[in-house]
């Protein structure tokens, strides 16, 4: 929908009163930052708002101001309505619709002025009316969550509005099949969990019961290639042994035979390499090369064996 | 006649030993050594034996094998290259009567029952073994360890592997930097050091240490166990405990003396069970991130301090079935409401005692009676 400059400067007074949906809301903000004219219908409208809202402190307005004011607002709707002639009806309204959006924006504009007014009023008043009452805000915490880092941003003395600001935490449980993609994506933000050697092994365990689908493989990979702990590389090697023909876990494991610090492990990926590839001239030389200083008498055994059954 | 036709047999055998590359021959006497020292080659011993010979056999011309037969100590010596192509299996037939003390710088070993010691090492490989009557000692650089009972002290290494082993009769130490151990009874103490999970049936003390995974110690004497990440469980422990995990749960079904607990993120449960109630019965139960339950004697005199540094929204932080000693501020000066509920707790039980302090970081402290 095209919307010209007026259209726009209808929205702003919605907009001051965070009364837009959010399409809307973000086709006004962009329009903003390209027109000026209506940026200066804004920037009126707010100082206007700031007058106004500095100006009521002294005013002695009845609690009760909003709710007449909406009821009157009905009334006079009604009565439009009922005086609206046959020419006036959905069928032939498009042809009036400047007029209408007039209208209604001028009535939602007084409506709304005066409910702001009535609700800063009433806040001042007395403790009596509380912004919120603690059980509707308690529903967004969780009862067994725990609260942290919580910081006070904003306390009002004379409204007794408190914004508060921080980090709730609570236990987490989760049921689902390996195929599910948040069981998946829980298993590997525990694969990456640099500070718990435990949980990066039980990841591992568990993502070795079913290692068919490639982004497993490619996080045992990873866990073999990367992980600190020998126990969890270990265990990752062990979950990959059956892959041990396909080339990238070929890859992985000759990169270990060449890097991993750990003989047990070296000698877990030179079994694997051998036992799922018998005869295999390529990687022998591959696997060859990357023995070639390795200090451990049983791995370098293992290598000339396979060179010589390859040939 | 018969003895006649042995000798014959025997020294017919022995010449072909000689002259053979890949075969040798030993008389070998109850209670004697059998040494076994291979440059390569996977080692598998048949201790079923029933001549007093041990007697050696490898497939491949490229290996030598050289005998020293003495009365106490038989051994066997390989001189061929320290790597050769293709498959080398040493084949050994001994009687079980006999020590063994057997290493391989690049194979696998395979022993059957054993009646004496053994020492069995190798540079990497698995090494399997039936049951071994006295004492044992098996190391491998990588690779499976997997042995019957043991009646004596043990000693089990890997640096990879997994060590299984049956019952001990003596001591045990198992070291595993990647591995999982799993044992039955230990009569006497353990000290256990693995890469993964370490489980014990039974034993006497235990030190348990692993870098990740979960320790569960059935039944134990005395308990010092430190996981890097994982649970650590014991159904019955008999005397004092003390473990540490950074992440996971801390349970103890029974615990008979006074135990010191402490999880960076998990829950501890504790039963006392104790045997004697005039004991050392103190609790240190520390918990980072979650719940803390105890169950207590009813007859234990206890002075109890729970605290709930972090406390849930909206839950009882401390629920404890033992009357609470109020502390600061006193009773009535803030009266119950429900956005307002005490974190820290202090319990006097049968006049005082035992310190038991019980705390958690994020979570909360349950206090029941056995």
């Amino acid at each position: 929908m095209n919307l010209n400059c007026k259209d726009y400067q209808h929205q702003i007074t919605l907009l001051l009163y965070n009364e837009l949906d959010e399409r809307t809301r973000g086709e006004l903000e962009e329009h903003l930052r390209e027109c000026g004219v209506c940026k200066d219908a804004l920037e009126l409208e707010r100082t206007m708002h700031s007058v106004l809202a500095e100006d009521t402190a002294g005013w002695d307005v009845p609690s009760d101001l909003l709710l007449e004011s909406r009821k009157a607002l009905a009334d006079g709707l009604d009565r439009i309505e009922n005086k609206r002639s046959w020419w006036r009806m959905p069928a032939f309204s498009v042809v009036f619709t400047p007029m209408r959006l007039l209208e209604s924006a001028a009535l939602i504009t007084m409506g709304l002025a005066l409910g702001v007014y009535v609700s800063n009023q009433q806040a001042r008043v007395g403790p009596s009316v509380a912004a919120n009452p603690p059980d509707s805000q308690g529903s967004v915490i969780p009862r067994n969550g725990t609260i942290s880092n919580l910081q006070v941003i904003n306390a009002d003395p004379v409204t007794g509005q408190v914004e508060l600001a921080g980090e709730v935490s609570q236990p987490l449980r989760f049921h689902g099949k390996m195929e599910d993609d948040t069981v998946r994506q829980l298993l590997f933000n525990a694969l990456r969990d640099a500070s718990n050697p435990g949980s990066r092994l039980k990841a591992v365990e568990v993502l070795s019961q079913k290692p068919t689908d490639e982004s497993i493989e490619e996080a045992l990979i990873n866990a073999l290639v990367y992980d600190d702990d020998a126990g969890v590389r270990m265990r990752a090697l062990e979950g990959l042994k059956t892959f041990a023909n396909e080339q990238h876990v070929q890859a992985a494991f000759i990169h270990t035979l060449q890097n991993d610090e750990n003989a047990g492990i070296r000698i877990g990926a030179i079994e694997a390499l051998l036992a799922r590839n018998p005869k295999d001239p390529d990687l022998a030389q591959k696997i060859t090369e990357a023995t070639k200083r390795d200090d451990n008498p049983y791995i370098r055994t293992k290598v000339l064996q396979f060179a010589g059954s390859a040939k | 006649m018969i003895r006649s036709l042995r000798l014959i047999r025997h020294s017919l055998l022995l010449t072909l030993g000689f002259t053979l590359p890949g075969f040798a021959k030993c008389p070998i006497s109850d209670g004697a050594t059998l040494v076994v020292r291979a440059a390569v080659g996977d080692l598998h011993v048949d201790t079923t034996g029933r001549e007093p010979f041990a007697e050696v056999q490898v497939e491949n011309n490229a290996v030598q094998i050289q005998e020293t037969c003495g009365k106490g100590v038989v051994e066997f010596t390989s001189n061929g290259p320290d790597a050769v192509r293709g498959t080398i299996a040493w084949r050994i037939v001994t009687p079980k009567t006999v020590n063994l003390d057997l290493v391989t710088m690049a194979g696998s070993i395979n022993v059957g029952d054993v009646d004496g010691d053994v020492v069995l090492r190798t540079a990497g490989g698995s090494v399997t073994a039936g049951h071994i009557k006295g004492r044992a000692a098996i190391i491998t650089q990588g690779g499976l360890i997997k042995s019957g009972n043991i009646g004596g002290d043990a000693e089990l290494r890997s640096q990879g592997g997994t060590l299984e082993v049956g019952d001990i009769g003596g001591n045990a130490e198992f070291h595993t930097t990647a591995g999982v151990i799993r044992a039955g009874n230990i009569a006497g103490s353990v000290t256990a050091d693995a890469g993964r999970a370490i489980t014990i049936i039974k034993a006497g003390e235990v030190k348990a240490t692993t870098n990740a995974g979960d320790i569960s110690i059935g039944d134990a004497a005395r308990i010092n166990a430190k996981s890097g990440g994982g649970n650590i469980t014991s159904r019955r422990v008999r005397g004092p405990f003390q473990g540490h995990t950074e992440s996971g749960d801390i349970r103890l079904d029974s615990a008979a003396s006074w135990v010191e607990a402490s999880t960076r993120a998990g829950n501890i449960f504790v039963r006392l069970v104790p045997d004697n109630l005039d004991g050392d019965l103190h609790m240190d139960l520390q918990a980072g991130v979650g719940d803390v339950t105890v169950y207590l004697p009813q007859r234990l005199r206890a002075s109890i301090d729970a605290t709930v540094q972090r406390p849930a929204f909206q839950s009882q932080q401390i629920i404890s079935e033992f009357p609470v000693v109020p502390t600061r501020p006193p009773q009535g000066l803030i009266p119950n409401n429900k956005f307002y509920s005490g974190t820290h707790s202090e319990s006097l039980l049968n006049g005082g005692g035992n310190k038991i302090v019980l705390h958690t970081a994020l979570g909360k402290i349950t206090i029941r009676k056995n």
